[in-house]
């Protein structure tokens, strides 16, 4: 696979050394082996746990994916986890964690609709798992309190916040039950809280609906007060939505919009969206293992190296928070059933070692688990972007590599 | 990336040191090999060891 950067310069992708060189040497057709498939019966890796608290949610984001538009995703609902269920989540996290560090992650809709579950389940947990369990709320900041705000702080549990931008952005897709925007309701807890706190544990989580709205969201960002001072965790894309059609991307357009975002990151280093998006593009790149495969080697899977599981309403467990709701592997009280679980594995495996023996970027694709829920055209069509994504990714790296813009 | 040399000629170094550093020692090389059999955001998770940070997304 090969790249060219402004200065001309090409750049080669080779998949079994994983290696980026700039003499192209024709490597031989691609037939990558894999390891045949074992049954599972146990998880090794599992330190955290994400509790789906509540189905409910105060909000009506335009993009959410429960809002109903997403085929096997669940809608915005009315269950919630009985309080009297948190001893038999304790022992089911007891059972399934082999690590010795645990994380707890409240999850919903939205938690602190259901305030009084999460702090007791805290309690609980920190009274029968001891000190090596951490914890994390995710929430639209709308509920927050000063007194919320601080006894989660105070008792250690980190405050993952979603906010979308300055006012302009964020109110145009975060939005309660009358549409009306919510910025203002949690720039003033943002207010609060970095006031108050000094380096609070406090994440910022930005979802970009439209990824050519990503300059004018780091320039307001950055040009707002409080915002500017801050950097975000991550900046999200969306999941496909095949409901509402997923386009097939092409490589020359893409191209030049983020040739246009290295350059407007070059003028303006210090906006720390753009930085921050720019870093996760090239993060797959920047981060992967260099060696030879010179054997066959396992088929990339969720499953059973998973380092999460995911409690949801119900007390059924799915591999992880983002996966279709139509896929549970077990539940809480009857624990793992791991003939469902092995037999997803099995679907994926399938569909992985007739698609992917000849693809040149098994080594980096992102593709996981949650894509048995496609069907076979669907699945070219994301392959097809994700193809097309690496190479992005490959062009950004060498792009921002040339211009001295890798730390 | 540019280097700027003594007769203010300036030559272009392709930054390949740069885009295949190997984040993975020798000695961890098994355990990256058998991270292959996981999902591109669990090996990721795994390697980062940030959790507290969390920085990468994965963290819900």
């Amino acid at each position: 696979m090969k790249v060219t950067t402004s200065l001309s310069n090409n750049y080669y992708y080779q998949p079994r050394t994983n290696k980026i060189v700039v003499d192209h040497l024709e490597e031989d057709k691609i037939e990558w082996t894999f390891n045949p498939l074992n049954f599972h019966n146990k998880f090794t890796n599992v330190q955290m746990f994400i509790i789906g608290v509540t189905e409910q949610c105060n909000l009506r984001c335009k993009y959410c994916c429960y809002s109903g538009s997403y085929s096997g995703k669940r809608t915005h609902g009315e269950f919630s986890i009985n309080k009297l269920n948190i001893e038999m989540i304790i022992n089911f996290i007891e059972a399934n964690s082999k690590t010795e560090s645990k994380r707890i992650a409240f999850y919903g809709g939205e938690p602190l609709l259901h305030f009084d579950f999460v702090k007791e389940c805290f309690i609980r947990c920190k009274s029968r798992l001891g000190n090596n369990v951490s914890f994390s709320i995710s929430t639209n900041g709308t509920l927050l309190t000063p007194e919320i705000i601080d006894w989660l702080l105070s008792n250690d549990i980190e405050i993952a916040i979603s906010v979308d931008g300055d006012k302009y952005f964020h109110d145009k897709h975060r939005v309660d039950y009358s549409g009306k925007g919510t910025f203002d309701r949690i720039f003033k807890h943002l207010d609060f809280i970095f006031n108050k706190y000094n380096n609070p544990k406090v994440t910022l989580h930005i979802t970009l609906a439209d990824v050519r709205d990503l300059i004018d969201v780091a320039r307001s960002w950055h040009e707002n007060s409080l915002l500017g001072n801050l950097t975000p965790a991550v900046v999200h894309g969306l999941t496909p939505n095949f409901n509402k059609g997923v386009a097939l991307i092409e490589y020359e357009e893409v191209k030049s919009f983020y040739k246009k975002l290295i350059d407007t990151y070059m003028q303006h280093p210090d906006w720390k969206v753009l930085k921050v998006f720019l870093e996760g593009i090239i993060s797959p790149l920047k981060e992967r293992l260099i060696f030879d495969v010179e054997s066959s080697f396992d088929i990339s899977t969720c499953l059973p190296n998973n380092t999460k599981l995911y409690i949801d309403q119900n007390l059924d467990i799915g591999v992880c928070e983002k996966f279709s709701d139509e896929f549970r592997i077990g539940n809480v009280l009857s624990g793992i059933d791991w003939d469902k679980s092995n037999d997803m594995v099995r679907k994926y495996y399938n569909i992985k070692t007739k698609r992917c023996s000849d693809c040149p970027i098994v080594r980096i694709c992102e593709m996981c688990l949650s894509a048995i829920e496609y069907t076979n055209q669907q699945w070219d069509v994301l392959c097809h972007n994700e193809k097309v994504y690496f190479r992005i990714a490959l062009y950004t790296f060498c792009e921002m590599a040339e211009r001295g813009l890798i730390e | 990336m540019y280097t700027n040399t003594r007769t203010t000629t300036i030559v272009y170094t392709p930054p390949i040191s740069i885009l295949n550093k190997n984040f993975v020692p020798m000695d961890k090389l098994t355990p990256a090999i058998q991270a292959m059999g996981m999902s591109a955001c669990q090996a990721r998770c795994l390697r980062c060891n940030k959790c507290s940070s969390n920085h990468c997304g994965n963290r819900c």
